[in-house]
């Protein structure tokens, strides 16, 4: 233990003398935590979607659309003119444009179906959430607008009356998010949030493995050989003392998110020990890519293209749903699905340590195939 | 030209290793490979939902949870939607246990509250995790609750004038014909709507090109660990042409690896960048400029070759998702969406998807590129020529 504990103290003692090392794991959380930091603080609350709105005609009709939508709180709408709309849309600073018509209070009076037009660029998911908000404030008017022809042509008040009475009716949907204990969940920038954070802490865990070839290349690890150590002392006195390294940055990003998001991280005596499983998983990773390939150089840029397809293929840039049966049945043999799991878990649904099980069961595997495999495959000469 | 002679030889280098070659032109048809693995079900370029089960929850027994579940087998969503029926217990099991994502409960009384005019709530349970299923199934209820309040709504009115109730159904009808009708349109005129399938070919082509930066990187990297670079310095070549060798280095294997993905995907699997083959590659190579400017530009300030490679990877992933290749922007803090333009994704990736939806090349989105490119390679070789001659 004491051998590999030297190798440990002897990479932790190089890497904080050299300063560029120390700034990256500590500079770049931060940098990350700052730009990315804002998704979690919406938590668990609902997200609102930025959409602009054309509204040109100027009849009591559209003024009941724009009152009620602007009472919407799942939505940021913004006014605008066509032209600004579309320029919003191509610009992506809103997730559509909905241009209600210029002659809805003749469409309404006399009684054909509304047509409102949507601007978009491309196919988000947001969009049925989106629409399904303006659908009900268009509809309410046009309902009451019904109600009221049917009854009292001539009469205003017939309307207003009919407006507020679908304004105040209680009947709704309410959904509810099922798990095996409490009923919580992430809006989707926090999921997103939390998917860049893994493939982030997981990437710098991975390419600090390189050093071990770095190693090789300078010709230094026969001089370490010549001392009464075995390759495994070695390598797990390596393997501690990146996890030290990157056990660093995640406190470094969690401390930074909690003091200016204010992100619950949940239960620290579930939350570390299995952030210590997930990154130790990730440089078990970084070691069997590092079995693989010859020079520090190519293990970084095989480490990048790995990271990328396996979060590709984890959900991490697009909702597993959209994917085919089979691509999200392989998501499940990616690391970054498992720690998705477990971290939610530990975020949302507290001391629950049941619901860790599976996922750090998987991750344990993980990590002992790519430790097996990396012990096996790097070469000391 | 001696320039380019380094810069060939740079890319013979990377080309001549299996490795690196594997890495550099392997590499791009395996994210391509998921890619259309992910995105198509079947090769049209939007992804699709596929059909899923919806468990109905019937606690009710009444008239409306009845309409419901004809509404719910409507031909419409027939074609989508499995709909089964089991008990609240079951359903809330089976969505614990992951066989069910979503289940739509109408409560016990439902109907008579309804009638009587009291509160009511259909309910949507749904596993957590699952969006974009539940969402569906929350519209369709929502919708449903709208015809139902329009129809209460519609019955007290009758009432307090005197009419039959039976009124109530008629201007249901009479709404649901007049019901909003959304009709899709992209927002310029000339372009055409981008599939999810071009959208993140062109996200992942912005960062995989951008992580393959670390070319000039580790190639200055071993000339200097080789002591060649001090070598190349004291020859007759000009440090110029050194550092513009290298700066072309990048640049080669930059628009070789776009060539590569934009073949790929659009050979493979149908996806459009665009009406003009030459404006694409033009734009590519734009790209490439800022990429190779910014490795030297790394190169140079940062002395330590490992310290460099780790920022790079590092950043290149906190680049791509400021520039959209993994957030849409629009979510992000004002400050942060500015700040994002210094990064060549955020360019790059606008350029692309413009070409895409069938604009011209615009200059607005290759000036900036330009522009990145030539900061990087003015300050990055100034910097690495400045230091050989205190050297």
């Amino acid at each position: 233990m004491q051998r590999v504990l030297s190798t440990t103290a002897r990479y932790l003692r190089s890497s904080a003398s050299q300063p560029g090392m120390l700034i990256v794991f500590t500079m770049l959380p931060i940098a990350f935590s700052l730009f990315f930091g804002s998704m979690f603080s919406s938590g668990g609350g609902a997200s609102t979607y930025p959409v602009a709105i054309v509204a040109s005609d100027e009849s009591i009709f559209t003024k009941d659309i724009v009152a009620d939508i602007n009472a919407n709180s799942k939505l940021t709408v913004k006014w605008v003119s066509a032209d600004e709309a579309r320029d919003l849309v191509s610009k992506r600073q809103v997730y559509a444009a909905f241009v209600l018509p210029a002659d809805l209070e003749q469409a309404v009076a006399n009684q054909s179906p509304v047509e409102i037009v949507v601007w978009r660029e491309d196919q988000s998911n947001m969009y049925i959430s989106l629409q399904q908000e303006i659908m009900k404030s268009v509809r309410r008017v046009v309902s009451s607008a019904v109600v009221a022809n049917t009854f009292d042509l001539h009469d205003p008040a017939a309307y207003v009356q009919a407006l507020e009475a679908f304004k105040q009716d209680s009947l709704g949907v309410q959904t509810q998010i099922i798990t095996k204990t409490e009923v919580k969940e992430f809006s989707d920038s926090a999921t997103i949030g939390l998917g860049m954070t893994i493939m982030f802490l997981m990437m710098s865990a991975v390419i600090s493995t390189g050093v071990i070839l770095e190693e090789r290349q300078k010709g230094t690890w026969r001089r370490v050989l010549a001392a009464p150590v075995t390759k495994v002392q070695v390598l797990m006195g390596y393997l501690i003392g990146f996890l030290a390294v990157a056990f660093l940055q995640f406190v470094v990003l969690a401390v930074a998110q909690h003091f200016l998001f204010k992100v619950n991280w949940g239960n620290l005596w579930l939350l570390l020990p299995f952030v210590v499983l997930f990154l130790t998983c990730a440089m078990a990773l970084g070691l069997a890519i590092a079995g693989m390939v010859r020079t520090f150089q190519q293990q970084s840029s095989v480490s990048s293209l790995v990271m990328t397809a396996t979060s590709m293929l984890s959900g991490v840039f697009w909702p597993i749903e959209i994917m085919p049966a089979f691509m999200q049945n392989i998501a499940k043999l990616m690391p970054q699905y498992w720690a998705m799991q477990g971290l939610t878990n530990i975020m949302l649904r507290g001391d629950n340590l049941a619901s860790l099980i599976l996922p750090s069961g998987i991750l344990l595997g993980m990590t002992i195939v790519f430790l097996t495999f990396g012990i096996l495959r790097v070469k000391f000469e | 030209m001696k320039a380019l002679h380094i810069a060939i030889k740079d890319l013979l280098v990377t080309l001549r290793d299996w490795q690196g070659l594997m890495i550099f032109l392997v590499m791009p048809m395996v994210l391509i490979a998921i890619l259309g693995a992910s995105m198509s079900s079947n090769f049209t370029g939007t992804p699709k939902l596929g059909e899923f089960t919806v468990a109905l929850v019937d606690n009710d027994g009444g008239e409306l949870s009845g309409t419901l579940r004809v509404v719910l087998q409507a031909p419409e969503l027939k074609s989508f939607i499995h709909l089964t029926e089991m008990s609240e217990t079951e359903a809330k099991e089976s969505i614990a246990a992951g066989s069910l994502q979503v289940a739509l409960v109408v409560p016990q009384g439902f109907t008579s509250s309804v009638y009587a005019g009291g509160e009511a709530n259909l309910v949507v349970l749904k596993e957590a995790g699952a969006r974009i299923r539940p969402m569906v199934v929350e519209s369709i209820a929502n919708s449903f609750v709208e015809y139902v309040s329009a129809g209460r709504i519609a019955a007290q009115v009758a009432m307090s004038k005197g009419m039959p109730p039976q009124v109530a159904g008629l201007i249901v009808e009479r709404i649901q014909e007049l019901s909003p009708e959304f009709r899709e349109e992209v927002a310029h005129p000339h372009r055409s709507l981008l599939s999810a399938f071009q959208y993140y070919a062109a996200a992942m082509a912005v960062m995989f090109m951008m992580m393959s930066g670390n070319v000039g990187l580790e190639s200055i990297a071993v000339e200097k660990r080789n002591l060649t670079w001090d070598r190349l310095m004291s020859s007759p070549t000009s440090p110029a042409s050194l550092i513009g060798g290298k700066f072309l280095a990048v640049l080669l294997v930059n628009s070789l690896q776009f060539i590569v993905l934009m073949l790929g995907t659009s050979l493979l699997y149908k996806v459009s960048w665009g009406d003009n083959v030459f404006m694409v590659i033009v734009a590519g190579v734009c790209y490439g400029v800022a990429v190779s400017g910014l490795s030297l530009l790394v190169a140079a300030t940062i002395p330590s070759s490992n310290v460099g490679l780790a920022v790079w990877g590092i950043g290149v992933q906190i680049c791509a998702a400021l520039g959209g290749s993994m957030v849409p922007l629009m979510i992000l803090p004002k400050a942060i969406q500015s700040f994002a333009r210094i990064t060549p994704n955020f360019w790059g990736l606008r350029m692309f998807t413009a070409l895409m939806g069938g604009e011209a090349l615009q200059f607005s989105y290759v000036l900036p590129l330009l522009l990145i490119g030539l900061v990087g390679l003015s300050i990055g070789g100034g910097k690495l020529i400045l230091a050989q001659r205190r050297a």
